[in-house]
């Protein structure tokens, strides 16, 4: 799983590397990654919050950004608790789409650039 | 093309939503569960921190007043030593750091002694506070209803120039409470003499009243009891112990007043009873 992990990491990169400088999309790569780690707090945000339209946006950035700590079996491993295949072959299933949909996205974003 | 590339890209999105969705309906985020991580030492990450330690200190202390607020890990109390001790070896200013490590200690893990451990460190690294010395006695006074250890770590605090006088009371009251009478009544008398407000003179009164009280009433009862050993039965008053030559002089409370004698039991009492202490 954490080879998947790095590879939606790789498109994240590329994506970035599409429309940004070198230092830049490694800044932002680093970055969604953090978040990438920490996105269950989304996720306890959009049980709590009542307001509609804050919930909305919660659910939204939950969805939308990479959730790369289903991909860390660590905890599972160590405690010695059950892995079910039904959250690893979701979790591969999760990462195919998320780095079908971010080449798509950096690909429509090369087409656009100016290369002359 | 824009649109060809367009319309799977939405399609993988909504499938991407899907797939999270069907994966969070089916687990028990909130449920009661063990957790484990794992961090490089303090002194490590000071080398990882590239001069940053500060903001790394900071990074993982709010990290760690979110983790202590997920009650579902079970066992996250495990950890709270080496976090608090992470935090504060990357940055040994970090001063909330150690209040609320040792909050978390006290209040939710009940680990005491470690909670105390902290602030000490906290006191060392910040000797200018006094405010880790007066915690770490609360601690001592409150839960451990360890006095001595209280008593030492008050007159640690009240040593400091900013530290508020009452600290020094507490000190005092901690001498009281280890039983400690004699000593107890010269560090009130101290305060008394010294007291800069009439409030903090009213208050070592009462505690040189009480104090008074406890030391005359176990002289005298004991002198009752071997008057009654000797008379087989109770003086009548005290002026009859008084002559009966067992004591030399009468014993009156802190404001001067004579104390009240129940001739029937044998006990002393005073006009003014402060329960400090429950079992009196």
């Amino acid at each position: 799983l954490l080879y998947f992990e790095l590879l939606i990491i790789t498109a994240i990169s590329l994506l970035f590397s599409s429309f940004t400088t070198p230092i830049l999309s490694s800044i932002f790569t680093i970055v969604i990654y953090l978040i990438g780690h920490v996105l269950w707090t989304f996720n306890e945000f959009k049980h709590r919050l009542v307001e509609p339209v804050i919930n909305f946006i919660s659910h939204f950035i939950y969805y939308i950004l990479p959730n790369l700590e289903k991909f860390n079996l660590k905890n599972q491993i160590v405690i010695n608790s059950e892995i079910k295949p039904f959250f690893v072959f979701n979790s591969i299933l999760y990462a195919i789409l998320y780095i079908t949909a971010l080449l798509i996205l950096t690909i429509l974003i090369f087409q656009k650039r100016d290369f002359q | 093309m824009k649109i060809k590339l367009l319309i799977p890209f939405v399609i993988a999105m909504l499938l991407v939503v899907f797939v999270q969705y069907s994966y969070d309906s089916r687990v028990g985020y909130f449920t009661e569960r063990d957790i484990f991580f794992a961090l490089p030492s303090g002194k490590t990450l000071k080398i990882l921190s590239f001069g940053n330690q500060s903001f790394l200190a900071d990074m993982i202390f709010i990290w760690s007043i979110q983790f202590y607020s997920t009650y579902h890990y079970k066992n996250r109390f495990d950890f709270v030593e080496d976090i608090f001790n992470i935090i504060t070896d990357l940055d040994d200013q970090h001063k909330i750091a150690y209040y609320i490590g040792s909050i978390i200690m006290t209040l939710e893990a009940k680990e005491f002694h470690k909670a105390i451990k902290l602030l000490q460190k906290g006191s060392k690294n910040m000797q200018h506070e006094w405010v880790f010395n007066y915690e770490s006695a609360y601690i001592a006074q409150k839960y451990l209803k360890d006095y001595k250890l209280a008593e030492k770590y008050y007159f640690k605090a009240s040593k400091n120039p900013d530290a508020p006088a009452i600290i020094k009371r507490m000190g005092a009251h901690m001498v009281y409470m280890s039983d400690n009478l004699g000593n107890a009544f010269n560090l009130w008398m101290e305060i008394f003499n010294n007291a800069e407000s009439e409030l903090e003179k009213n208050v070592a009164k009462n505690h040189l009243y009480q104090i008074k009280f406890e030391m005359d009433k176990r002289l005298l009862e004991q002198k009752i009891r071997s008057f009654k050993e000797i008379y087989d039965r109770f003086p009548i008053d005290l002026s009859e112990l008084r002559k009966s030559g067992l004591i030399n002089q009468i014993y009156k409370d802190f404001d001067g007043n004579d104390y009240l004698y129940d001739s029937r039991q044998g006990k002393i009492k005073a006009k003014k009873i402060f329960r400090w202490k429950k079992y009196l």
